[in-house]
Protein backbone atom coordinates (compact mmCIF):
# COMPACT_ATOMS: atom_id res chain seq x y z
CA UNK A 1 0.00 0.00 0.00
CA UNK A 2 1.40 3.35 -0.97
CA UNK A 3 0.45 6.71 0.34
CA UNK A 4 1.87 10.19 0.38
CA UNK A 5 2.22 10.55 4.12
CA UNK A 6 5.54 10.35 5.95
CA UNK A 7 6.08 7.82 8.72
CA UNK A 8 6.19 10.59 11.34
CA UNK A 9 2.54 11.33 10.60
CA UNK A 10 1.47 7.71 10.55
CA UNK A 11 3.09 6.51 13.78
CA UNK A 12 1.01 8.72 16.10
CA UNK A 13 -2.13 7.32 14.47
CA UNK A 14 -0.88 3.78 15.05
CA UNK A 15 0.01 4.70 18.64
CA UNK A 16 -3.49 6.05 19.19
CA UNK A 17 -5.01 2.97 17.63
CA UNK A 18 -2.84 0.72 19.80
CA UNK A 19 -4.03 2.62 22.84
CA UNK A 20 -7.63 2.04 21.81
CA UNK A 21 -6.91 -1.58 21.04
CA UNK A 22 -5.50 -2.23 24.50
CA UNK A 23 -8.08 0.05 26.17
CA UNK A 24 -5.09 1.90 27.66
CA UNK A 25 -4.35 -1.19 29.72
CA UNK A 26 -1.11 -2.07 28.01
CA UNK A 27 1.73 0.24 27.04
CA UNK A 28 3.15 -2.20 24.52
CA UNK A 29 1.98 -4.45 21.75
CA UNK A 30 3.65 -7.20 19.76
CA UNK A 31 5.31 -6.53 16.42
CA UNK A 32 2.54 -8.47 14.73
CA UNK A 33 -0.13 -6.33 16.34
CA UNK A 34 1.73 -3.09 15.57
CA UNK A 35 2.16 -4.23 11.98
CA UNK A 36 -1.51 -5.12 11.75
CA UNK A 37 -2.53 -1.73 13.16
CA UNK A 38 -0.23 0.05 10.72
CA UNK A 39 -1.87 -1.92 7.90
CA UNK A 40 -5.26 -0.86 9.25
CA UNK A 41 -4.22 2.79 9.09
CA UNK A 42 -2.80 2.43 5.58
CA UNK A 43 -5.91 0.56 4.42
CA UNK A 44 -8.21 3.35 5.57
CA UNK A 45 -5.99 6.03 4.05
CA UNK A 46 -5.90 4.10 0.77
CA UNK A 47 -9.69 3.84 0.94
CA UNK A 48 -9.96 7.61 1.25
CA UNK A 49 -7.48 8.09 -1.57
CA UNK A 50 -9.42 5.76 -3.84
CA UNK A 51 -12.76 7.34 -3.20
CA UNK A 52 -13.50 10.17 -5.51
CA UNK A 53 -16.14 12.79 -5.38
CA UNK A 54 -17.13 14.43 -8.65
CA UNK A 55 -13.98 13.03 -10.17
CA UNK A 56 -11.74 14.71 -7.61
CA UNK A 57 -9.87 12.74 -5.00
CA UNK A 58 -11.08 13.55 -1.51
CA UNK A 59 -7.62 13.22 -0.08
CA UNK A 60 -5.39 15.99 -1.15
CA UNK A 61 -2.32 17.63 0.23
CA UNK A 62 -4.53 19.81 2.37
CA UNK A 63 -5.53 16.77 4.44
CA UNK A 64 -3.40 15.46 7.26
CA UNK A 65 -2.78 11.74 7.61
CA UNK A 66 -5.09 11.71 10.62
CA UNK A 67 -7.91 13.36 8.66
CA UNK A 68 -7.37 11.00 5.74
CA UNK A 69 -7.44 8.04 8.12
CA UNK A 70 -10.69 9.15 9.74
CA UNK A 71 -12.30 9.85 6.35
CA UNK A 72 -11.15 6.44 5.11
CA UNK A 73 -12.43 4.70 8.22
CA UNK A 74 -15.85 6.27 7.71
CA UNK A 75 -15.83 5.05 4.12
CA UNK A 76 -14.94 1.53 5.23
CA UNK A 77 -17.74 1.69 7.77
CA UNK A 78 -20.24 2.86 5.15
CA UNK A 79 -19.06 0.21 2.71
CA UNK A 80 -19.72 -2.50 5.29
CA UNK A 81 -23.24 -1.20 5.81
CA UNK A 82 -23.98 -1.01 2.08
CA UNK A 83 -22.52 -4.49 1.44
CA UNK A 84 -24.59 -5.94 4.25
CA UNK A 85 -27.74 -4.39 2.83
CA UNK A 86 -26.93 -5.71 -0.64
CA UNK A 87 -26.29 -9.16 0.78
CA UNK A 88 -29.50 -9.16 2.81
CA UNK A 89 -31.49 -8.28 -0.27
CA UNK A 90 -29.77 -10.87 -2.45
CA UNK A 91 -30.02 -13.76 0.02
CA UNK A 92 -33.84 -13.65 -0.03
CA UNK A 93 -33.89 -15.11 -3.54
CA UNK A 94 -30.50 -16.80 -3.56
CA UNK A 95 -30.24 -20.28 -5.02
CA UNK A 96 -27.08 -22.39 -5.13
CA UNK A 97 -28.71 -24.84 -7.58
CA UNK A 98 -27.59 -27.73 -5.43
CA UNK A 99 -23.91 -26.84 -5.27
CA UNK A 100 -22.85 -27.17 -1.65
CA UNK A 101 -19.74 -25.05 -1.91
CA UNK A 102 -21.73 -22.21 -3.43
CA UNK A 103 -24.39 -22.52 -0.74
CA UNK A 104 -21.96 -22.76 2.16
CA UNK A 105 -19.89 -19.83 0.97
CA UNK A 106 -22.83 -17.53 0.44
CA UNK A 107 -25.14 -18.66 3.23
CA UNK A 108 -22.60 -19.38 5.96
CA UNK A 109 -19.23 -17.82 5.22
CA UNK A 110 -20.38 -14.34 4.18
CA UNK A 111 -22.51 -13.81 7.31
CA UNK A 112 -19.45 -14.97 9.26
CA UNK A 113 -17.45 -12.23 7.63
CA UNK A 114 -19.92 -9.57 8.73
CA UNK A 115 -20.00 -11.06 12.17
CA UNK A 116 -16.27 -10.84 12.76
CA UNK A 117 -15.15 -8.01 10.51
CA UNK A 118 -13.38 -5.33 12.49
CA UNK A 119 -13.42 -2.03 10.61
CA UNK A 120 -11.46 -0.21 13.30
CA UNK A 121 -8.57 -2.54 14.13
CA UNK A 122 -8.34 -4.87 11.16
CA UNK A 123 -10.18 -3.49 8.12
CA UNK A 124 -7.61 -5.14 5.86
CA UNK A 125 -8.54 -8.66 6.98
CA UNK A 126 -10.73 -10.60 4.56
CA UNK A 127 -11.33 -13.26 7.25
CA UNK A 128 -13.01 -15.82 5.00
CA UNK A 129 -11.45 -17.62 2.06
CA UNK A 130 -14.40 -17.23 -0.32
CA UNK A 131 -14.13 -20.82 -1.50
CA UNK A 132 -16.68 -20.48 -4.27
CA UNK A 133 -14.64 -19.18 -7.21
CA UNK A 134 -16.05 -16.24 -9.11
CA UNK A 135 -15.36 -15.63 -12.79
CA UNK A 136 -13.38 -12.49 -11.99
CA UNK A 137 -10.91 -12.84 -9.13
CA UNK A 138 -11.19 -10.65 -6.06
CA UNK A 139 -7.83 -11.60 -4.56
CA UNK A 140 -5.95 -8.37 -5.36
CA UNK A 141 -8.41 -6.75 -2.96
CA UNK A 142 -8.73 -7.35 0.75
CA UNK A 143 -11.06 -6.58 3.63
CA UNK A 144 -14.41 -5.05 2.84
CA UNK A 145 -13.22 -4.09 -0.66
CA UNK A 146 -12.86 -7.77 -1.49
CA UNK A 147 -16.11 -8.70 0.19
CA UNK A 148 -18.21 -5.98 -1.44
CA UNK A 149 -16.81 -6.99 -4.83
CA UNK A 150 -17.48 -10.66 -4.08
CA UNK A 151 -21.07 -9.95 -3.10
CA UNK A 152 -21.48 -7.87 -6.24
CA UNK A 153 -20.27 -10.83 -8.33
CA UNK A 154 -22.61 -13.24 -6.55
CA UNK A 155 -25.51 -10.83 -7.20
CA UNK A 156 -24.59 -10.71 -10.89
CA UNK A 157 -24.51 -14.50 -11.06
CA UNK A 158 -27.92 -14.67 -9.44
CA UNK A 159 -29.21 -12.15 -11.95
CA UNK A 160 -27.79 -14.28 -14.75
CA UNK A 161 -29.51 -17.40 -13.42
CA UNK A 162 -32.77 -15.61 -12.68
CA UNK A 163 -33.67 -15.30 -16.37
CA UNK A 164 -33.09 -18.98 -17.07
CA UNK A 165 -35.42 -21.89 -16.35
CA UNK A 166 -34.42 -23.57 -13.12
CA UNK A 167 -34.85 -27.03 -14.65
CA UNK A 168 -32.45 -26.13 -17.44
CA UNK A 169 -29.77 -24.99 -14.99
CA UNK A 170 -30.05 -28.18 -12.93
CA UNK A 171 -29.94 -30.30 -16.04
CA UNK A 172 -26.88 -28.60 -17.50
CA UNK A 173 -25.00 -28.85 -14.24
CA UNK A 174 -25.93 -32.49 -13.69
CA UNK A 175 -24.90 -33.32 -17.26
CA UNK A 176 -21.59 -31.55 -16.81
CA UNK A 177 -20.60 -33.48 -13.71
CA UNK A 178 -22.29 -36.35 -11.89
CA UNK A 179 -21.37 -34.89 -8.53
CA UNK A 180 -21.52 -31.21 -9.40
CA UNK A 181 -23.13 -30.64 -6.01
CA UNK A 182 -19.84 -31.45 -4.30
CA UNK A 183 -17.46 -29.77 -6.72
CA UNK A 184 -15.57 -26.53 -6.24
CA UNK A 185 -16.09 -24.89 -9.62
CA UNK A 186 -18.04 -21.90 -10.79
CA UNK A 187 -21.47 -23.11 -11.88
CA UNK A 188 -22.24 -19.92 -13.75
CA UNK A 189 -19.39 -20.64 -16.13
CA UNK A 190 -20.83 -24.06 -17.02
CA UNK A 191 -24.24 -22.63 -17.89
CA UNK A 192 -22.75 -19.67 -19.73
CA UNK A 193 -20.54 -21.90 -21.87
CA UNK A 194 -23.51 -24.06 -22.77
CA UNK A 195 -25.49 -20.99 -23.83
CA UNK A 196 -22.60 -19.55 -25.80
CA UNK A 197 -22.11 -22.89 -27.55
CA UNK A 198 -25.78 -22.95 -28.53
CA UNK A 199 -25.50 -19.37 -29.79
CA UNK A 200 -22.36 -20.25 -31.76
CA UNK A 201 -24.17 -23.12 -33.44
CA UNK A 202 -27.18 -20.93 -34.17
CA UNK A 203 -24.92 -18.32 -35.72
CA UNK A 204 -23.21 -20.98 -37.80
CA UNK A 205 -26.56 -22.20 -39.01
CA UNK A 206 -27.58 -18.65 -39.86
CA UNK A 207 -24.51 -18.29 -42.04
CA UNK A 208 -24.27 -21.71 -43.61
CA UNK A 209 -27.90 -22.74 -43.56
CA UNK A 210 -30.03 -24.91 -41.32
CA UNK A 211 -28.20 -28.09 -42.30
CA UNK A 212 -24.97 -26.82 -40.89
CA UNK A 213 -23.90 -29.08 -38.05
CA UNK A 214 -21.62 -29.18 -35.11
CA UNK A 215 -18.67 -30.55 -37.10
CA UNK A 216 -18.77 -27.53 -39.31
CA UNK A 217 -18.71 -25.23 -36.32
CA UNK A 218 -15.78 -27.08 -34.82
CA UNK A 219 -13.91 -26.81 -38.06
CA UNK A 220 -14.51 -23.08 -37.99
CA UNK A 221 -13.15 -22.95 -34.47
CA UNK A 222 -10.07 -24.94 -35.43
CA UNK A 223 -9.31 -22.44 -38.17
CA UNK A 224 -9.77 -19.40 -35.95
CA UNK A 225 -7.09 -17.74 -33.84
CA UNK A 226 -7.44 -17.40 -30.10
CA UNK A 227 -8.17 -13.69 -30.42
CA UNK A 228 -10.80 -14.31 -33.07
CA UNK A 229 -12.48 -16.87 -30.86
CA UNK A 230 -12.52 -14.50 -27.94
CA UNK A 231 -13.89 -11.73 -30.10
CA UNK A 232 -16.63 -14.01 -31.40
CA UNK A 233 -17.57 -15.04 -27.86
CA UNK A 234 -17.59 -11.42 -26.74
CA UNK A 235 -19.99 -10.45 -29.50
CA UNK A 236 -22.30 -13.32 -28.63
CA UNK A 237 -22.18 -12.45 -24.96
CA UNK A 238 -22.80 -8.78 -25.65
CA UNK A 239 -25.82 -9.72 -27.72
CA UNK A 240 -27.08 -12.07 -25.02
CA UNK A 241 -26.77 -9.44 -22.29
CA UNK A 242 -28.29 -6.80 -24.54
CA UNK A 243 -31.36 -8.85 -25.37
CA UNK A 244 -31.94 -10.77 -22.15
CA UNK A 245 -30.49 -8.55 -19.43
CA UNK A 246 -31.30 -5.05 -20.65
CA UNK A 247 -27.67 -4.54 -21.63
CA UNK A 248 -26.50 -4.53 -18.02
CA UNK A 249 -22.89 -3.47 -18.36
CA UNK A 250 -21.71 -4.93 -15.05
CA UNK A 251 -23.09 -8.34 -15.97
CA UNK A 252 -21.39 -8.26 -19.34
CA UNK A 253 -18.08 -7.31 -17.75
CA UNK A 254 -18.39 -10.02 -15.14
CA UNK A 255 -19.35 -12.81 -17.53
CA UNK A 256 -16.69 -11.78 -20.00
CA UNK A 257 -14.19 -12.71 -17.27
CA UNK A 258 -14.73 -16.34 -18.34
CA UNK A 259 -14.24 -15.81 -22.05
CA UNK A 260 -10.46 -15.73 -22.08
CA UNK A 261 -10.32 -19.21 -20.54
CA UNK A 262 -13.12 -20.52 -22.70
CA UNK A 263 -11.49 -19.21 -25.88
CA UNK A 264 -8.18 -20.77 -24.82
CA UNK A 265 -9.79 -24.12 -24.11
CA UNK A 266 -11.51 -24.11 -27.49
CA UNK A 267 -8.35 -22.99 -29.26
CA UNK A 268 -6.13 -25.63 -27.72
CA UNK A 269 -8.82 -28.28 -28.02
CA UNK A 270 -9.07 -28.78 -24.27
CA UNK A 271 -12.81 -28.62 -24.67
CA UNK A 272 -15.08 -28.85 -27.66
CA UNK A 273 -18.28 -27.06 -28.52
CA UNK A 274 -19.99 -30.41 -29.02
CA UNK A 275 -19.26 -31.30 -25.39
CA UNK A 276 -20.84 -28.11 -24.17
CA UNK A 277 -23.81 -28.55 -26.48
CA UNK A 278 -24.56 -32.02 -25.18
CA UNK A 279 -25.09 -30.64 -21.68
CA UNK A 280 -28.54 -29.37 -22.63
CA UNK A 281 -29.61 -31.98 -25.15
CA UNK A 282 -32.14 -33.49 -22.77
CA UNK A 283 -33.66 -30.19 -21.80
CA UNK A 284 -37.10 -29.38 -23.06
CA UNK A 285 -38.65 -26.04 -22.19
CA UNK B 1 15.04 4.32 8.30
CA UNK B 2 13.13 1.12 8.91
CA UNK B 3 9.56 1.22 10.14
CA UNK B 4 10.47 -0.76 13.28
CA UNK B 5 13.28 1.65 14.18
CA UNK B 6 10.87 4.51 13.90
CA UNK B 7 8.43 2.76 16.18
CA UNK B 8 11.10 2.11 18.80
CA UNK B 9 12.20 5.69 18.81
CA UNK B 10 8.78 7.04 19.54
CA UNK B 11 8.66 8.82 22.85
CA UNK B 12 12.11 7.52 23.89
CA UNK B 13 13.43 11.03 24.33
CA UNK B 14 10.90 11.79 27.06
CA UNK B 15 11.66 8.52 28.85
CA UNK B 16 14.78 9.80 30.60
CA UNK B 17 12.96 12.81 32.00
CA UNK B 18 10.13 10.67 33.29
CA UNK B 19 12.48 8.14 34.86
CA UNK B 20 14.51 10.69 36.76
CA UNK B 21 11.26 12.34 37.83
CA UNK B 22 10.37 9.16 39.74
CA UNK B 23 13.18 10.02 42.17
CA UNK B 24 10.88 12.53 43.82
CA UNK B 25 8.74 9.63 45.01
CA UNK B 26 11.38 6.92 45.49
CA UNK B 27 13.65 9.14 47.59
CA UNK B 28 11.53 8.37 50.61
CA UNK B 29 12.52 4.70 50.24
CA UNK B 30 16.16 5.61 49.83
CA UNK B 31 16.18 4.90 46.12
CA UNK B 32 17.53 7.23 43.47
CA UNK B 33 18.25 6.91 39.76
CA UNK B 34 21.13 8.89 38.33
CA UNK B 35 21.01 10.16 34.77
CA UNK B 36 23.38 7.35 33.78
CA UNK B 37 21.17 4.76 35.45
CA UNK B 38 18.11 6.12 33.67
CA UNK B 39 19.94 6.09 30.35
CA UNK B 40 21.04 2.51 30.93
CA UNK B 41 17.48 1.42 31.76
CA UNK B 42 16.11 3.11 28.65
CA UNK B 43 18.76 1.42 26.53
CA UNK B 44 17.97 -1.91 28.14
CA UNK B 45 14.29 -1.30 27.46
CA UNK B 46 15.03 -0.84 23.80
CA UNK B 47 17.04 -4.06 23.66
CA UNK B 48 14.43 -6.03 25.56
CA UNK B 49 11.61 -4.76 23.37
CA UNK B 50 13.62 -5.79 20.36
CA UNK B 51 14.35 -9.18 21.82
CA UNK B 52 10.73 -9.76 22.81
CA UNK B 53 9.51 -8.30 19.51
CA UNK B 54 7.28 -5.69 21.07
CA UNK B 55 6.57 -2.05 20.34
CA UNK B 56 5.89 0.39 23.14
CA UNK B 57 4.02 3.64 22.83
CA UNK B 58 3.61 6.36 25.40
CA UNK B 59 5.57 6.64 28.61
CA UNK B 60 6.50 2.99 28.86
CA UNK B 61 6.38 0.49 31.68
CA UNK B 62 9.46 1.55 33.68
CA UNK B 63 7.78 4.27 35.79
CA UNK B 64 4.98 1.84 36.67
CA UNK B 65 7.47 -0.83 37.70
CA UNK B 66 9.41 1.68 39.79
CA UNK B 67 6.32 2.92 41.60
CA UNK B 68 5.11 -0.64 42.23
CA UNK B 69 8.40 -2.06 43.51
CA UNK B 70 10.14 0.87 45.19
CA UNK B 71 8.65 0.07 48.59
CA UNK B 72 9.89 -3.52 48.52
CA UNK B 73 12.05 -4.66 51.39
CA UNK B 74 14.19 -6.59 48.91
CA UNK B 75 15.14 -3.56 46.85
CA UNK B 76 17.72 -1.10 48.07
CA UNK B 77 19.93 1.49 46.43
CA UNK B 78 22.76 -0.98 45.68
CA UNK B 79 20.59 -3.36 43.67
CA UNK B 80 17.92 -0.87 42.55
CA UNK B 81 18.95 -0.39 38.92
CA UNK B 82 19.75 -4.05 38.42
CA UNK B 83 16.43 -5.13 39.92
CA UNK B 84 14.36 -2.69 37.86
CA UNK B 85 16.25 -3.75 34.75
CA UNK B 86 15.53 -7.43 35.43
CA UNK B 87 11.93 -6.68 36.32
CA UNK B 88 11.27 -4.96 33.03
CA UNK B 89 12.89 -7.87 31.21
CA UNK B 90 10.66 -10.33 33.05
CA UNK B 91 7.64 -8.11 32.50
CA UNK B 92 7.95 -8.02 28.71
CA UNK B 93 8.77 -11.72 28.55
CA UNK B 94 5.59 -12.58 30.41
CA UNK B 95 3.47 -10.13 28.46
CA UNK B 96 4.31 -12.30 25.51
CA UNK B 97 4.03 -15.57 27.39
CA UNK B 98 0.57 -14.63 28.62
CA UNK B 99 -0.38 -13.74 25.05
CA UNK B 100 -1.30 -10.20 26.09
CA UNK B 101 -4.29 -11.60 27.91
CA UNK B 102 -3.43 -9.73 31.10
CA UNK B 103 -3.18 -5.98 31.47
CA UNK B 104 0.02 -4.24 32.55
CA UNK B 105 -1.41 -3.50 35.97
CA UNK B 106 -2.57 -7.07 36.51
CA UNK B 107 0.82 -8.48 35.60
CA UNK B 108 2.73 -5.97 37.72
CA UNK B 109 0.40 -6.55 40.64
CA UNK B 110 0.88 -10.33 40.38
CA UNK B 111 4.65 -9.92 40.08
CA UNK B 112 4.79 -7.69 43.13
CA UNK B 113 2.63 -10.00 45.21
CA UNK B 114 4.78 -13.06 44.42
CA UNK B 115 8.04 -11.14 44.68
CA UNK B 116 7.18 -10.08 48.21
CA UNK B 117 5.66 -13.43 49.12
CA UNK B 118 6.95 -16.83 48.12
CA UNK B 119 9.84 -15.47 46.03
CA UNK B 120 11.23 -13.53 48.98
CA UNK B 121 12.94 -11.13 46.60
CA UNK B 122 14.30 -13.79 44.22
CA UNK B 123 13.82 -12.72 40.62
CA UNK B 124 14.92 -16.12 39.34
CA UNK B 125 12.18 -17.82 41.31
CA UNK B 126 9.69 -15.21 40.16
CA UNK B 127 10.63 -15.68 36.53
CA UNK B 128 11.16 -19.41 36.33
CA UNK B 129 8.55 -20.71 38.72
CA UNK B 130 5.79 -18.29 39.67
CA UNK B 131 5.28 -16.50 36.39
CA UNK B 132 5.83 -19.65 34.38
CA UNK B 133 2.88 -21.24 36.14
CA UNK B 134 0.87 -18.02 35.91
CA UNK B 135 1.40 -17.82 32.13
CA UNK B 136 0.62 -21.49 31.68
CA UNK B 137 -2.67 -21.06 33.52
CA UNK B 138 -3.58 -18.08 31.37
CA UNK B 139 -2.81 -19.96 28.19
CA UNK B 140 -4.85 -22.90 29.35
CA UNK B 141 -7.85 -20.80 30.25
CA UNK B 142 -7.87 -18.51 27.27
CA UNK B 143 -10.23 -19.56 24.52
CA UNK B 144 -8.01 -18.34 21.75
CA UNK B 145 -6.50 -21.73 21.02
CA UNK B 146 -9.60 -23.76 21.70
CA UNK B 147 -11.81 -22.08 19.13
CA UNK B 148 -13.44 -18.96 20.45
CA UNK B 149 -15.29 -18.56 17.20
CA UNK B 150 -16.23 -22.17 16.62
CA UNK B 151 -17.71 -22.27 20.10
CA UNK B 152 -19.95 -19.31 19.25
CA UNK B 153 -21.21 -21.02 16.16
CA UNK B 154 -22.36 -24.18 17.87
Amino acid sequence: MKNNYPMEELIPIVAELAERFTSKESTSVTYERAKSLMEAVLYCIAEAELKTENGTAIVGKSMTAKQAYEAGYQMVFDKVRISRETYNEMILTFSAYGNENYRDTVEKAIPGFFRYYDARFAPQETIITMDYPTLCPVHPLSGIDAMSKYIEYICLEQLFFSRLPEKYIYMVLASYHDTYEMEFFNICSIVLRNILSILMLQKCQDVYGEKSNCERLEEQIRNASKEELKEMLLVLLENLVETQYEGKKELFEYLSGDLEDFACELYFGASKVSQWLTLSRNVSF
Amino acid sequence: MEEKDMLWQISESSQLVKLTATNQYTNRFGLTLSDEDALMLVQERRDILKEQQRVEFGEGILPKLIFAFCDSAYIYQENYVEMIGRLQEIFYLYKNESMDEVTDDELISYMKERFEGECMGSLDYLEDTCLEEFARNIRRKTQKFIGRYSKDEE
